[in-house]
């Protein structure tokens, strides 16, 4: 067995988290930074079957183990949290770097990990920082979507744990394997617990509910981290589950129809990276070489593109202090290059030639059509229409192009950070697609597909141009207005009062009832004692017992008694 | 006037990209029913933005908009 001595990549950043309150408060975002490019480093130089053992009680934990799945996604993580670090070098608030450092350490941790024991605990280290980053935007909101994210997660958690529990006790074996559907139970509570982080409807809410909440900074890594660590897993986990193609296409399309009702630019995002995850999970549902590669190379892209849409967002954001779109409008004048930067990104998540997402996407819809599934291969393309018009157009075109619904909105600047980290990532989106074969040899099977034939381009063409014609023709159809709408959060949210008129309301009220019987069976046994005469009605009604006052009838009573006693005694004695 | 040019760039776009759909070998690869209609991704995209923003805003009104406080009135 290769086994050289490696440190997991994950121990750098928990070190970094823990070392980063203790440094002066001028140096922590560069020491961020700092921690994050050693890491992206160090997954770079980590050679290939390099693995790590712990012995912990009777099992060997493999803590770290290497190959060029486990790469790819490590790579795209840590770049992503170097770039984030890059968007967030303003904030000088410590707990946020640090809980993002750990966020990152729990999804670089579940990329490396080779027993399901280490997984689980990366995976659950992820929730719970990640909730920080929710949190410390510190709005009513963002506190009680928090919650519901938490709940959720635990959930999922308790899920995977279950399903992990009962798979060492079927098999007695702590691998990361392959599982096969039609087997045990055991591997459908792992799929459910992985399914809720991947966020597959109806199991989405969590992710549509909290990350437009988030922080302008932390909804950038949740973006990238959560949703791409749950389809690693399946990619190892879960190729060819067929059940996945129906799901992933679902997928795809319901995010694209939410992105195209949500009011919110950051809910429209959210709702597109449910779309996106889509194809990743219909191409691990199609299992074949080509399609698990497009579900990483779609991954990796995402997680760049996606990044760069929430950080051109939290731009407007915190430029404007406003993120729902009918309060927008007319930023062009101000804000020209954080639109073309945000663009570059919106066209590379459309497919767009010569950036990374025609390249990655073609490799997924390319496997749907090698296994003729027509139906999935026609609905990722309407999918991807939707994604063209959600994010790509109308957040774009009622954003900074159509008329300004407040003409006196304050349009402050940007930190300069904000524009470098956009800069850098979508660099990397351009240099993907015009040269895919940077990307494609990092995957995980060899490649043998060229995206750039005639075909495609004139497809890819086609059909975004008119997409485009097709939105400018209903363009007022889609003139955004104030509210929310349902998703499937319903089921838990709107029940919540009725649950809380059961259990909260109902039992607050029991306890009330008993405490006023409580005090009521208090109050008169006290005056009981005080007076035990008062049980014989109305005419003993003092309050406190007077001995001299019934010392004279109890005197006569007492020597009655002795009297009769006496005389009885006599009696018998003669 | 960058209006006018953008649309000219589009529409000579679309030209190219059916000139060279026309002359090229056809698809041997994937060949699916589609393959044979012509302009196929033209009407494909068209239709497909025109059904998805119709169905959504659709879905909207029908079942799904509601008042921002929805979740919070007591």
């Amino acid at each position: 067995m290769i086994n050289e001595f490696v440190i997991p990549p994950a121990i750098i950043l928990i070190i970094g988290a823990f070392v980063l309150p203790l440094l002066r408060k001028k140096i922590r975002s560069t020491a961020f930074l700092f921690f994050a490019f050693l890491t992206l480093f160090y997954i770079w130089n980590l050679p290939d079957g390099a693995m790590q053992i712990a012995h912990v009680m009777d099992y060997s934990l493999i803590v770290c183990k290497v190959d060029a799945l486990s790469r790819i996604f490590g790579l795209a993580f840590s770049f992503i949290l170097f770039a984030g670090g890059i968007y967030a070098f303003h904030i000088k608030e410590t707990a946020q770097q640090s809980a993002a450092l750990l966020y990152a350490a729990g999804a670089i941790g579940v990329c490396f990990a080779g027993d399901l024991f280490t997984l689980f605990i990366f995976w659950e280290s992820m929730g719970f920082t990640s909730l920080y980053l929710i949190w410390a935007r510190r709005t009513k909101e963002s506190h009680e979507s928090g919650f519901r994210y938490l709940i959720y997660h635990v959930f999922g958690g308790g899920m995977l744990f279950i399903g992990i529990l009962m798979h060492i006790s079927e098999t007695g074996n702590i691998m990361i394997t392959r599982l096969f559907s039609g087997g045990s139970i055991s591997s459908w509570f792992i799929l459910l617990g992985v399914a809720i982080n991947a966020a597959i409807p109806p199991l989405h809410t969590w992710l549509s509910d909290a990350y437009p909440k988030a922080t302008i900074t932390g909804a950038v890594l949740l973006s990238a981290l959560t949703t791409k660590s749950a389809v690693y897993v399946l990619i190892r986990m879960f190729p060819g589950w067929d059940i996945l193609v129906v799901l992933g296409v679902i997928m795809s399309i319901h995010g694209v129809v939410f992105a195209v009702l949500s009011n919110n630019i950051r809910g429209i995002l959210s709702y597109h990276i449910m779309s996106q995850v889509g194809y990743m999970v219909a191409g691990v549902g199609i299992g074949s070489a080509m399609a698990l590669n497009g579900a990483t190379a779609l991954a990796v892209s995402n997680v760049l593109y996606k990044a760069t849409l929430f950080m051109g967002t939290g731009v407007v954001l915190y430029t404007t202090g406003k993120d729902k779109l009918n309060e927008l409008g007319g930023l062009i004048r101000s804000q020209r290059l954080t639109m073309c930067l945000y663009m570059i990104a919106a066209l590379a998540i459309s497919g767009a030639p010569l950036l990374n997402g025609f390249v990655s996407k073609s490799l997924v819809i390319g496997s749907a059509a090698e296994a003729h599934r027509n139906i999935a291969v026609l609905l990722l393309h309407l999918a991807s229409i939707g994604t063209f018009l959600s994010v790509g157009l109308k957040l774009p075109y009622f954003t900074w192009f159509s008329k300004p619904k407040d003409k006196n909105l304050v349009v402050k600047a940007p930190p300069k950070n904000m524009y470098i980290a956009m800069v850098v990532i979508n660099l990397l989106c351009i240099l993907y697609g015009i040269m895919p074969s940077l990307l494609y040899k990092l995957l995980p099977f060899p490649v043998h597909f060229n995206p750039y034939n005639m075909h495609h381009l004139v497809e890819t063409v086609q059909v975004l141009t008119f997409t485009f014609i097709a939105f400018w023709l209903l363009r007022k159809k889609l003139k955004p207005h104030k509210g929310i709408f349902l998703d499937f959060d319903w089921f838990y949210r709107r029940p919540a009062k009725l649950a809380r008129r059961i259990f909260v309301d109902s039992t607050a009220m029991i306890f009330d009832k008993a405490d006023k019987v409580v005090e009521y069976v208090t109050k008169k046994s006290v005056d009981l004692g005080r007076n035990p005469y008062i049980i014989f009605g109305k005419f003993n009604s003092e309050r406190s017992y007077t001995p001299d006052k019934y010392r004279p009838p109890i005197r006569i009573l007492l020597l009655s008694v002795l009297g009769a006693f006496i005389f009885i005694f006599l009696l018998g004695l003669f | 006037m960058k209006k006018y040019w953008f649309w000219i760039a589009l529409i000579l776009l679309i030209i190219i990209s059916l000139i060279f759909e026309f002359t090229m070998s056809p698809n041997f690869e994937h060949h699916n029913w589609w393959s044979s209609i012509p302009a196929f991704w033209i009407i494909f995209g068209f239709l497909g933005c025109a059904l998805l923003v119709i169905f959504s805003k659709g879905i909207g009104k029908l079942f799904l908009d509601r008042k921002e406080d929805y979740y919070n009135d007591k």
